[in-house]
């Protein structure tokens, strides 16, 4: 088993991965959160009017006989939350520019790591999916070390391949039995550079942040991509697809970061429109600070 | 060529350079993997454009500076093609320019230059070449030769004479061009006498050894076909057009006028379906005119290498040669009769000659002023009314004969012999044959030696009866005046002292009575004229008239006998004889003393049919002034260069400033 899976794994490369995930995680602890929401539990929290499809259970029958209004008990409750990482792992995320030490995927792959680290010693429990990519394949949600060891173990094995669909029909197929088989209160965070989405990436990203789930994005951006530093002539060929541009760095730059801008905004407003947050980071950026600001917006505070 | 001139001219390999670096420039156009691609402003036709147009023009510029680096490496080595004077001992040197200004000159030989032009460019060439101290002489072949410019050193006065140069219609006289060239450097004391030819030595081979023709380009034939002169001969078109050996092209007339051609032709459908082969040589053709027609001008097409001669003018005037014969047909004509001797000799000297046959002179000056000259043999006398009338027309420039007879001597009362001589004169019989001094009438030509034993039955002695401003123009061995000569206003009368008649003497057998005939013809077509005479040859007027003539190309020169400064007529000169030299085709109206005259120039037909000549190798190079000699052009090639690299300069500011400007728009 191990000689087979020795074929596809780096074992050095997980190692340090672990150790990355180990260290970025400890310097983004911010302590044991509680999970709370309201429902069924143990402690009353208060009543709510009766909305059609309330669960009758929870009916307070003494309340109607008082006051003759349908009212609903609510309990909070110590629940545990639910990590869904979504890594991208199209063939764009294979990109590294010459100044960058990390591709895109691995800086994805980081943070994934560090993420599921921190919700391993919360005693959340964790999932990873892919979108595109290959030799890796998608963990349940599972808690514990051993969910961490195993998505250490996909994470390295991930190759970056394939492409997104522009369309939201491919996005959503994609997407599919992701988000609808997840529970209310799971926090997903997807992370991508979001360049392949398309007119529909936005809405569908944001749909997974439905239904009392909670979703971040994460742009994952090289910093050639960030900051667009080239000069002159020049000729860009997109990794996905066979667009090719010719045109002058120099001038074109200003033009590329105010559609890239554009680009952001229209995923940070649609997500927060649905109580999800966009958080923007570049691979030679410190991951430390990226978790924290993942793990601040998933709180409900700014990034 | 030596190794340092091919080094030299080899750096002129690397123009190819620019061209391979633009090549891989465009070829390594940085491209890279960018995955938001999408999201770049695509300016790939706008820079593709700007690139193309910007490199092109750079590359130019860039190859003209790899090229004037290479000549400017090998300058002056470089052998160039452009003519100059050969020194072989570097002695200063007399060059006579011969320079052909007749009309095969004006026929193009590259596009939108004729040989005259190549023949003015190398002039130009040779006059660069000379220095301080040399002697230039600028000798024009076309009939008359003419010594443009006599022998300076003054070259900047060389080089403005030859400026001033311009083509003609005339016809080509090169051997007395040479002649003059050589007289004009003769007594130059330069020791190297040089005799340059640039013309197209057409119909002739130079064979001079002290002469050179370098300009081989002014040889090559030519597809010409030209129009030599159309006459109107009562109701009949006679047009005479010629062709050049190496024309190819079928030719068609067309009518130019501004009536109708229906109007003009009586079948005008043959001119329309006339397509004309191009015979070398001359050809003759004829047309029905209608009576009445207009005046018109016709047109060869299409046009060839020489559109100067492509168009020619109808008029209804002077378009002939008349001539009036007044004898008595009985003592004049030759015992098998037809037409007098008179007539069989004036037809021998010119055939075209339009002759009428008179039975007695006109006694109006209006019936005589269709006639150019009038020969009258052995008149009865004038009556008052004739003699007015011959007066009037002589002075307006008729020309007249006058052959006195025995019928001279025996006049009645009220006749006299006016204009040809006083009733002094008297008819003298003799036995003895008696001869005319050939010296007296040398001016006559080699035929004034056929006047011995002329006379048969007598003579009329014309001594102590000459008019007022007669002088004698032949006389008798015992120097009585056998021929009288008077100008009389515009025109001119002469005064034999024997009659037509064989009867009386063999005068008109004799070739010099050819001779006087031919002056008499040629006097006529000079003052009065058939209207058409050759390119080049002078029209002489009287001194005491005033003459102004509107030619093709506006007034032409009249220049007058003692009165010429600088070329020009000076003011308040009592002038000589009169005369003016057309020197393009085409038609002259001639304003004197109130008349009016129109005439025609017209082209020698050799100047058309006659093919390029040549000139024997040894001629070439016997000669030494051809297209060889180093030309230092340093210092206009190091501006050349300095100007290319100021222009990428400006062209690079310039393009980089409109390329951010459309870039700009282009991203907005």
């Amino acid at each position: 088993m191990r000689s087979e899976l020795s074929k596809h794994l780096d074992w050095a490369a997980l190692g340090r991965l672990r150790l990355q995930a180990r260290r970025i995680a400890d310097g983004a602890w911010v302590g044991v959160h509680s999970s709370r929401r309201r429902g069924a539990g143990l402690e009353f929290a208060g009543h709510r009017s009766y909305a059609p499809g309330d669960d009758l259970r929870w009916l307070d029958q003494r309340a109607l006989l008082r006051h003759e209004r349908l009212l609903i008990k609510q309990f909070d409750t110590e629940t545990e939350r639910t990590l869904r990482l979504l890594v991208d792992a199209t063939a764009s995320m294979g990109f590294r520019s010459e100044t960058a030490t990390l591709r895109k995927l691995d800086y994805a792959a980081l943070i994934a790591a560090a993420l599921t680290r921190v919700a391993v010693r919360s005693g959340d429990p964790v999932g990873l999916d892919f979108l595109g990519g290959a030799e890796a394949q998608p963990l349940p949600v599972a808690g514990g070390l051993q969910a961490f060891e195993r998505s250490l173990v996909e994470l390295t094995r991930i190759v970056p391949s394939g492409t997104l669909g522009d369309s939201r029909a491919e996005l959503e197929q994609a997407l599919a039995g992701i988000g609808q088989r997840a529970p209310r209160g799971t926090v997903f965070v997807v992370l991508s550079d979001l360049l392949e989405f398309g007119e529909a990436g936005p809405d569908v990203l944001s749909a997974l942040g439905t239904g009392g789930r909670h979703a971040i994005l994460v742009q994952v951006l090289d910093p050639l991509e960030a900051l667009f530093p080239l000069d002159g002539p020049v000729r860009l060929r997109a990794s996905e697809g066979t667009l090719e541009v010719e045109t002058n760095a120099t001038l074109a730059r200003a033009s590329y970061l105010e559609a890239l801008a554009a680009l952001q905004s229209r995923f940070r407003n649609t997500l927060r429109a649905h109580g999800g947050e966009l958080v923007i980071c570049r691979t030679d950026e410190d991951p430390v600070a990226t978790v924290r600001a993942i793990l601040r917006a998933a709180e409900g505070r700014a990034p | 060529m030596n190794f340092l001139l091919a080094a030299a001219l080899g750096v002129g390999v690397l123009v190819f350079a620019p061209l391979v670096a633009h090549l891989l420039r465009r070829g390594r156009t940085p491209e890279r993997v960018f995955p938001p691609a999408a999201l770049v402003g695509r300016l790939e036709a706008h820079s593709k454009e700007r690139a193309r147009l910007e490199d092109r023009t750079l590359l130019s510029l860039r190859a003209a500076m790899v090229v004037v680096l290479a000549v400017l490496g090998a300058t002056p080595l470089v052998q160039c093609s452009r003519l100059s004077v050969d020194r072989p001992h570097g002695a200063s040197v007399a060059l006579a320019l011969i320079i052909d200004d007749s009309h095969s000159m004006r026929a193009e030989v590259k596009a939108g230059r004729t040989r005259w032009d190549e023949a003015i460019l190398g002039a130009r060439q040779l006059m660069r070449s000379m220095r301080e101290g040399d002697a230039v002489a600028i000798v024009l072949s076309g009939k008359p030769a003419r010594l443009a410019l006599s022998g300076t050193t003054d070259l900047k006065t060389a080089r403005a004479a030859l400026e001033e140069l311009h083509q003609t219609d005339r016809s080509s006289d090169l051997d007395a061009a040479l002649e003059l060239a050589r007289s004009s450097v003769k007594n130059l004391q330069q020791p190297d006498r040089k005799l340059v030819v640039l013309s197209d030595l057409a119909g002739s081979v130079l064979a001079a050894p002290d002469a050179s023709a370098p300009l081989e380009s002014l040889r090559q034939p030519i597809d010409d076909c030209g129009l030599l002169v159309a006459r109107r001969q009562n109701d009949r078109l006679s047009v005479s057009m010629a062709c050049s050996k190496a024309a190819s092209a079928a030719r068609g007339l067309h009518v130019i006028a501004a009536a109708p051609i229906e109007s003009i032709l009586s079948e005008p459908a043959r001119l329309t379906r006339l397509s004309l082969a191009p015979r070398p040589g001359t050809q003759a053709l004829s047309f029905g005119l209608l009576a009445n027609a207009p005046d018109f001008e016709i047109e060869l097409t299409p046009g060839d290498a020489n559109a100067k001669n492509d168009r020619v003018h109808v008029s209804s005037e002077g378009a002939q040669l008349n001539v009036a014969v007044v004898t008595d047909a009985s003592h004049a004509s030759v015992i098998t009769g037809g037409p007098t001797v008179i007539e069989q000799a004036l037809l021998a000297v010119r055939s075209d000659a339009s002759l009428r046959p008179l039975s007695m002179l006109p006694d109006e000056t209006k019936e005589l002023e269709t006639y150019a000259a009038l020969v009258l043999n052995d008149p009865t006398g004038l009556g008052p009314e004739t003699r007015a009338a011959l007066g009037q027309w002589i002075e307006h420039g008729g020309v007249a004969l006058g052959l006195l007879g025995p019928a001279s001597s025996n006049l009645s009362l009220s006749a006299t012999l006016e204009p040809f001589a006083e009733r002094g004169a008297r008819w003298e019989a003799n036995r003895v044959a008696l001869d005319v001094d050939a010296a007296s009438v040398e001016w006559l030509g080699q035929d004034a030696r056929s006047l011995r034993a002329l006379t048969r039955g007598g003579r009329m002695r014309l001594d102590g009866a000459g008019l007022p401003g007669s002088a004698s123009a032949g006389t008798w061995q015992d120097g009585v005046p056998f021929l009288l000569r008077r100008p009389l206003g515009s025109g001119l009368v002469l005064s034999a002292g024997l009659p037509a008649s064989v009867e009386y003497s063999d005068f008109a057998l004799r070739p010099v009575f050819l001779a006087l005939l031919e002056h008499v013809v040629s006097e006529a077509e000079q003052r009065r004229g058939p209207g058409i005479t050759l390119v080049g040859e002078p029209w002489i007027f009287p001194a005491d008239k005033q003459v102004r003539i509107e030619g093709p190309l506006g007034p032409l020169a009249v220049s007058a006998e003692g009165c010429e400064s600088d070329g020009n007529p000076a003011p308040n000169c009592a002038p000589g004889q009169q005369s003016a030299t057309p020197e393009l085709a085409g038609r002259y109206t001639i304003f004197s003393d109130g008349g009016q005259q129109t005439r025609s120039a017209r082209i020698d037909d050799h100047e058309i049919s006659d093919a390029p000549g040549s000139a024997e190798p040894s001629t070439a190079t016997a000669a030494g002034a051809g297209e060889s000699g180093a030309i230092d052009a340093s210092p206009e090639l190091a501006l050349a260069l300095l100007g290319f690299f100021a222009g990428e300069l400006v062209l690079r500011l310039g393009s980089e400033a409109r390329r951010r400007r459309r870039a700009a728009r282009a991203l907005s």
